[in-house]
């Protein structure tokens, strides 16, 4: 309608028409480039509207202006593929795992909380709080496969977990 | 922002803008080209000698080329602008395609076989082969020049029906000169002449209009 009215010769109309286009182009182009380059996707937005203003004596009035218009958008969007081949980011199937493996552990797994903070540790707190509290053995079964007294287990557990509390800043490790 | 300064510029560059510029253009550049592909016809190839005699054959031959230009134009006019389907208006051209091989071959079923041979291919090659296509070529230079303009968005496809219709074009050019005279031979080498121009088309004038 707007279209239609601007191609009579309206200003006002015909104004009004691209401020329109050009707010549907900038969110078209955002989502099509999926990046956050607003500039480029900018610059997309004015060829367009100036492609559909030189062009605008081939648009049919009896047809959709959506279709045509986007037909442009488009045809703009794929010559720009053609021109920057670098803005294909294609994704090798290899890579396809790391992209979508967590590098940054769940913060909610508190097995892995544990086994960052044991790095703070002496090894031999770290190896009997490991072996008794996480792989649940009794003290005796760690004492004799660590090479040491029952005691000196317990006291390293003991030991170990206090420094542990300190390090997790008074959190409950046990 | 740069663009409403764009915006703002392009909506004072307007003006009551002109109808069927589309339709007119394209009208325009076919109209000159089978001028030219007749000019071709009438001092390289030479129109036929017994013309006079025969002209009720010529203009059955003529109205196939302008059966098929009036089956691809359609498309070329959907074509030739932005556009984002242009399945329907296909549907004549396909039409048009299926009706001619249908006459072929119940033409070819028609002929008594010892006389097959020489219906389908008289002596030799078809020359309509060569023929058609040269004579098709100015005619898509200027429907190229015409549809460039038009912003064609489907390129290659567009390209095919450039070549489509600049065949048909010129098959009724050529109609004029062409000494075989058995629907058989029509039905099937200015087909496949036709045929041969949109593929061409496809791939050479795609590249040609874009904008």
């Amino acid at each position: 309608m707007l279209m239609t009215l601007g191609l009579q010769g309206d200003v006002g109309a015909y104004r009004q028409f691209l401020e329109r286009l050009g707010g549907m182009f900038r969110a078209f182009f955002r989502r099509k480039l999926q990046s956050s380059d607003a500039a480029l996707a900018e610059d997309l937005v004015q060829e367009t509207l100036l492609a559909i203003h030189l062009h605008r004596l081939s648009y049919d009035p009896t047809r959709r202006i959506t279709a045509w218009v986007y037909a442009i958008a488009r045809y703009k969007l794929i010559d720009h593929y053609r021109r920057s081949p670098a803005s294909r980011r294609f994704v090798p199937v290899d890579d396809v795992d790391d992209l979508f493996s967590e590098d940054e552990p769940d913060a909610t797994d508190p097995v892995r909380d544990i086994a960052a903070l044991l790095k703070h540790l002496p090894s031999k707190q770290s190896v009997a709080i490991r072996l008794v509290k996480l792989e649940e053995l009794t003290s005796k079964e760690a004492a004799k496969r660590m090479g040491v007294s029952e005691a000196d287990v317990k006291i390293s557990i003991h030991r170990g977990l206090k420094k542990l509390m300190d390090l997790a800043g008074g959190r409950d490790v046990a | 922002m740069k663009t409403d300064r764009l915006i703002e510029a392009l909506a004072h560059d307007t003006g009551a803008a002109p109808r069927y510029v589309a339709e007119r253009r394209l009208v325009l550049a076919g109209v000159a080209g089978l001028a030219a592909a007749f000019a071709i016809v009438g001092t390289v190839f030479g129109i036929r000698g017994d013309f006079a005699g025969s002209w009720t054959i010529v203009l059955l031959k003529t109205a196939f080329g302008v059966v098929a230009l009036a089956a691809g134009l359609p498309l070329l006019l959907e074509l030739a602008r932005p556009n984002a389907s242009a399945r329907r208006a296909a549907a004549p051209a396909a039409l048009f395609a299926a009706a001619s091989l249908a006459i072929a071959v119940g033409a070819f079923a028609l002929t008594p076989p010892e006389a097959r041979m020489t219906a389908w291919v008289g002596g030799g090659m078809p020359e309509c082969l060569y023929r058609i296509p040269l004579l098709a070529i100015p005619i898509a230079v200027a429907l190229s020049l015409a549809v460039r303009g038009l912003g064609p968005t489907r390129l290659t496809l567009a390209g095919a029906a450039i070549g489509g219709v600049s065949g048909s074009i010129a098959a009724i050019a050529y109609a004029s000169c062409c000494q075989m005279d058995s629907a058989l031979y029509v039905a099937s080498w200015y087909l496949a002449s036709i045929l041969f121009c949109a593929g061409v088309g496809a791939v050479v004038i795609g590249r040609a209009v874009k904008w």
